[in-house]
């Protein structure tokens, strides 16, 4: 049994021990049976975990009015095709479904893209050249500013920062050589607003996320977007889109040097990115060699 | 099923269970989503450390706040690390108010999606438990139907419900408001 029937049976566990659980007390044969079946796998845990979110979303859904329960009574419902797993059958005969490996954690983790078309930040490597005439800001110790972009996009600098704003006709460059920056992009397709920091590209479009230059790498913290779930690792691909108004959270594995070559094209092959969706920061913690 | 005896007993279950599992998910929303499983293996390798009995008496109050512990745990942790970043995402969030309020707008919607895959009378039981707090045995009633068939289309649901709906969110009806 792999991964994903392993899952899929402890889910349909958890949901059996989740009903239940609601209807009121177990006996103590069934509580020892429960605590035994906690005990035999951390997946066990998880859906638990899982079914407790699920049950959370529907006592918090308030929205019944618009859910339509014609129909009940009929012999056999027909239930919608266009679920999850139609999709992931119609999305398994791309290719990229097909490189997709399992990450080390032997839990595969699950990406959903939302149907509503939301920004997306994507990341990728590259090299830059800058143009001579740009200009450039810089923050000292303690001094925080606040600037509004000729396009309407706001930033805000952290201490001790220096960029380089640079804007084209049909591009709105900023380039990160130190610092932190939050930034508040004003929407215009025309023009892509892309910061830089080192080898790292980030593009957006009409969201909020901040860029900074650590000293263990990139740190992409994003406000607003949506999560989609690609990296391709070589050349310093990372590919993310963020959920909406959360931050994202992606972490890494250790990379070999070998892929770490900036400007080197094509894919070595993909990897399956960890992204998480926090309440509170989220990152886009990027590796990158100098 | 009535009476005082029934009902101490409901409230006594409610309080061992149903309180620890609020928390829980009031809280675990420091913890982003694709942590789960980390917050899972680490529960699941402190229910091993504990002792059984103790266990068995309330499993299910246990496994929550251990899993609201972890993810506090977390939580703290991962601020530790960036001091200025809750701050800092802190005010951007404080300002996004029609974000939020957009946010938990598109989960509804989305739980609204998920709810259209199920057959139509699991989401008449689901409607009548959730949105009219409806008992399982009027619930078979009013389907003209049984209570262990009202119990296998809640299983079914959940399961499939899981199986539909994106963690993330769902975390987000859990934020903030309300």
């Amino acid at each position: 049994m792999d991964a994903n029937e392993r899952r899929g049976r402890a889910a349909a566990e958890a949901a059996e021990w989740w009903v239940r659980f609601e209807s009121g007390e177990l006996s103590r044969a069934e509580r020892e049976e429960f605590v035994d079946w906690l005990r035999e796998s951390a997946t066990h845990v998880a859906e638990m975990i899982r079914m407790a979110e699920v049950h959370g979303g529907l006592e918090r859904f308030n929205d019944w009015q618009r859910v339509s329960t014609e129909g009940w009574d009929a012999p056999e419902n027909v239930v919608s095709l266009d679920d999850a797993s139609s999709r992931r059958a119609r999305e398994a005969s791309s290719t990229e479904e097909s490189q997709r490996r399992a990450s080390p954690r032997s839990e595969s983790r699950r990406w959903w893209l939302a149907a509503a078309a939301a920004a997306v930040v994507v990341v990728f490597g590259g090299w830059m050249f800058f143009a001579s005439q740009a200009q450039v800001i810089e923050t000292g110790r303690g001094e925080r500013r606040g600037v509004t972009l000729a396009d309407g996009s706001v930033i805000q600098i952290d201490p001790q920062s220096r960029l380089r704003i640079r804007f084209e006709k049909d591009l709105r460059n900023i380039s990160l050589e130190r610092g932190r920056v939050l930034f508040r992009v004003a929407h215009d397709v025309q023009r892509p607003f892309v910061v830089q920091a080192g080898v790292t590209q980030v593009r957006a479009v009409g969201t909020q996320f901040g860029v900074e230059q650590a000293r263990e790498g990139i740190i992409v913290t994003v406000a607003e977007g949506k999560v989609m779930a690609n990296t391709v690792r070589s050349g310093g691909d990372l590919r993310v889109g963020l959920r909406r108004a959360r931050s994202v959270v992606e972490r890494r594995p250790a990379v070999d040097g070998a892929e770490r070559r900036p400007g080197h094209g094509g894919e070595a092959g993909r990897q399956r990115a960890r992204a998480r969706v926090g309440r509170r920061a989220s990152r886009v913690r990027q590796r990158e060699r100098r | 099923m009535s009476g005082p005896e029934t009902t101490r007993k409901l409230t006594e279950w409610f309080r061992q269970w149903r309180v620890p599992l609020r928390k829980f998910l009031i809280g675990h929303g420091a913890v982003p989503s694709s942590d789960v499983n980390d917050v899972a293996q680490e529960v699941f390798l402190r229910l091993l450390r504990y002792d059984r009995a103790e266990l068995v008496e309330h499993p299910q109050a246990y496994l929550f706040k251990m899993a609201a512990n972890v993810a506090n745990e977390w939580a703290i942790r991962a601020r530790s690390r960036r001091p200025h970043e809750s701050k800092w995402l802190g005010d951007l969030l404080a300002e996004d108010s029609p974000e939020l309020d957009a946010a938990q707008a598109e989960a509804r919607a989305e739980i609204a999606r998920a709810l259209g895959t199920l057959t139509a009378r699991q989401r008449a039981v689901l409607k009548l438990q959730f949105g009219e707090g409806v008992g399982r045995a009027q619930i078979a009633e009013r389907l003209g139907s049984s209570e262990r068939i009202v119990k296998r289309d809640l299983m079914k649901s959940y399961e499939k419900l899981r199986a539909e709906l994106n963690s993330d969110l769902l975390r987000v009806l859990s934020n903030g408001r309300e």
